[in-house]
Formats: C-alpha cells, sequence, structure tokens
C-alpha cells in the first residue's frame, strides 16, 4: 500500500515536471501555458476574484472575467459537476443494474431486451441534448438525462455478464445445497455479482464525468464544462476568447476530482470484496 | 428440435422490437395530440416541432435527407472518424466493455 502511494505521488511529481520543462522550452503559452499562469488563474478562480494583468496574454482577463462576473469559482463550479455525476451514478446505476441483472437472470428477458438494449446504447449520450431540451426546456434535466442515459447503458453489460457467466455457477452450487430464496440472494448471488458491478462502477463514472463535462461545454451555466469553454451562453461563447490556463486548471481539477472518486470506489470495493482475499487465502 | 432452439432468440428479438415499434406507434398518436407543438429553446421559440413525430413526418424527413445527400454524407463522415479513431486504439480493449 505505502509502496502503491509513493509511486503514484512520484508518477503526478514526474508529471508536472514535464509540464514545467515542456512549457518553458517549448514557448507555446496559448498551448502549454506557464506554471504560473495556471497558479494564478487557480487562485483567481478559488478567490473568485481577477488579477488585472496577471500574465501576459491577451485574452487571459477576458475569460476569467467572465467567470468571475458570473459569480463562477473552481469550488462551486466542480461541485455543480459532482452532484451531477452523482446522480447520474446513483439513479442510472440502479436503472442499469435492474435491466443487466433481468437481462442475466432470465434467458427469455435477455433475449427480448438485448436487440433493444443494443439499439439504445449505440445512441451517444449528447446527441439526447437538444431532444431533451425541447422536450423539457433548459433546465437541469438536458444535462441530468444525458449522464443517466450513459451511466445505466454502460452498467448494463457488467451486471448482466455478472450475474449470468460469474453467479451462474455459485448459484447451482448453493441450490444443490438446499440454499432458496433471500439467503440465496444474501449469501450467494450477491457477493458474486459485486466485483463485476463494482469494476462496472468505476468505469461507469469515468463515463458519467465525460458525459457531465461534454454537455456542460454544449449548454450549461454551471460546472466545469461551463468553466472551460469560458462561461456566458453558447450563443456568446464565441465571443468570449478562451485563456489556455483557465482550460489548464479544469483539466487538472476534473483528473483530481475523477482520480479521488476512482479512488474511493476502489477502497469501497475492496471492502465489500474482502471476502475475494480471504478465499484466496485458502 | 435443435433449429427451433436456435430460432428462439431470433423470434424474441423480432418480436421485442415490433413491440417497441409499435408502441412508438402508439406513443406518436398520442403525442402528436396532445404535446404542444411550440416548444421555447433557450432563447427564442421553436414553431410547428412534433416532439414525438408520427412514422409518416419521419419517412417524410429521411427522403428529404437521404435525396439531399446530408445523411449518408453525415454517415460518411463520422464513420471515418470511428474508423480513424479506431485504427489508433486497435489493440486494446477494457474488459469491463467486453459485449455479448
Amino acid at each position: 500500500m505505502g509502496r502503491r502511494v509513493t509511486l503514484g505521488f512520484l508518477s503526478v511529481v514526474t508529471l508536472l515536471a514535464g509540464y514545467t520543462f515542456a512549457s518553458s522550452t517549448w514557448e507555446r503559452p496559448d498551448l502549454l501555458p506557464p506554471p504560473r499562469a495556471v497558479l494564478v488563474a487557480l487562485g483567481s478562480l478559488v478567490v473568485g476574484r481577477v488579477e488585472v494583468a496577471s500574465h501576459g496574454q491577451h485574452h487571459a482577463p477576458v475569460h476569467l472575467a467572465a467567470l468571475v462576473k458570473e459569480g463562477v469559482t473552481l469550488q462551486g463550479a466542480l461541485l455543480a459537476s459532482t452532484l451531477r455525476v452523482l446522480f447520474g451514478v446513483a439513479v442510472g446505476g440502479c436503472l442499469g443494474v435492474l435491466a443487466g441483472w433481468w437481462m442475466g437472470w432470465s434467458r427469455a428477458a435477455g433475449e427480448y431486451l438485448h436487440p433493444i438494449y443494443v439499439l439504445f446504447r449505440s445512441v451517444p449520450p449528447v446527441a439526447l441534448v437538444t431532444y431533451v431540451m425541447l422536450g423539457l426546456g433548459h433546465g437541469e434535466a438536458h444535462l441530468l438525462v444525458p449522464i443517466v442515459y450513459a451511466v445505466s447503458t454502460t452498467i448494463v453489460i457488467p451486471a448482466y455478464h455478472g450475474v449470468r457467466d460469474v453467479a451462474d455457477v455459485y448459484v447451482r452450487a448453493a441450490q444443490a445445497l438446499g440454499a432458496r430464496g433471500g439467503l440465496l440472494f444474501s449469501r450467494v448471488v450477491l457477493p458474486a455479482v459485486a466485483p463485476s458491478l463494482l469494476s462496472g462502477l468505476r468505469y461507469a463514472l469515468l463515463i458519467a464525468w465525460m458525459t457531465t463535462v461534454g454537455v456542460e461545454m454544449l449548454m450549461s451555466d454551471r460546472g466545469i464544462g461551463h468553466l472551460i469553454v469560458g462561461g456566458g451562453l453558447w450563443s456568446s461563447r464565441l465571443e468570449v476568447g478562451v485563456d489556455p490556463a483557465v482550460v489548464m486548471v479544469g483539466i487538472a481539477a476534473l483528473a483530481a476530482a475523477g482520480a479521488a472518486m476512482d479512488a474511493a470506489v476502489r477502497v469501497l470495493g475492496d471492502r465489500l470484496t474482502a471476502w475475494r482475499r480471504e478465499a484466496r487465502r485458502w | 428440435m435443435v433449429a427451433e432452439r436456435r430460432s428462439a432468440p431470433v423470434r424474441r428479438a423480432l418480436v421485442s422490437l415490433l413491440v417497441l415499434a409499435a408502441l412508438y406507434g402508439v406513443v406518436a398518436e398520442i403525442g402528436s395530440r396532445t404535446l404542444p407543438r411550440r416548444v421555447w429553446l433557450v432563447a427564442h421559440y421553436v414553431e410547428d416541432v412534433e416532439l414525438t413525430p408520427r412514422y409518416a413526418s419521419l419517412a417524410e424527413e429521411a427522403v428529404f435527407l437521404v435525396r439531399s445527400g446530408i445523411l449518408q454524407h453525415s454517415a460518411l463522415v463520422s464513420g471515418a472518424r470511428v474508423r480513424r479513431a479506431a485504427g489508433r486504439r486497435r489493440g486494446s480493449s477494457s474488459p469491463v466493455t467486453r459485449t455479448r
């Protein structure tokens, strides 16, 4: 554990050192803003105040000023995006697990539902934004529906395979030993499916973040996607210059939030499936 | 007997797709009578919107998109992008994303 943390820390430090080296040697601040500019943008976004002429870029004050004028802060944007992701994972995860579980448990249900599932999963979540906006207006729904949809279609497969492939072996053995009903479900099926579901959940979180940022960039007045594209409504975004330092802050915040959530699910998964380590010892 | 068992998934798939198509037809009929045709979108109203278009409207729109070449051109452009991206990623796959 300690070794893994040390190596992880070293890899992040190496990445930061490599970025600093590349930005100072390449000298393209429009693509790789210097670390100082990124830190200034980070400070401005955290305190919600712009330091004018903070770094010598033409567009920087415009982008930051537009965000600060709207009352955008990094922590506020991150919180808005995180809540959307969590909502998508909670609702979409439940729907996806139920659908996958049903398809995996019942052969007939699997054969009936699979073609419909294939049709739905082929539609990219962001493609739903305009249609949902037409139906439900410009609120939260047009952001949340694509995220819920993305998570649910993603988590169907691990739930389906978990129930059909993994649990089946244990179920037959437990049934042969006389286990039925609630006992069979809580002591056999659920623990057997849990590893597959948890790995699916980690992947679903990734998809949820991708979809959230995508829909926020398209049409949102809050969130990290909105922060990255420069604030304002969709129609006025072309008029707002984009500061690469702000984009870099947004990307770093996304990376940190995604990594933190992934680590949390991994730790939770390790605790919930501790029986596997015990089983391996035997 | 074996052939019958093999055809069952295909039959069930067809049944589910037909049921889905029939359900959509019913929803489209009800929706076209009850849902609003004038919709507020961000900063202006959009007129004559069918939120659940009937099959006739879908067919009409599809004919227009095919005759104008928009549909084929869009599919070709998107397909080429997917092929390029898939070409770059060839050889890497995630165990979680395996499909049936």
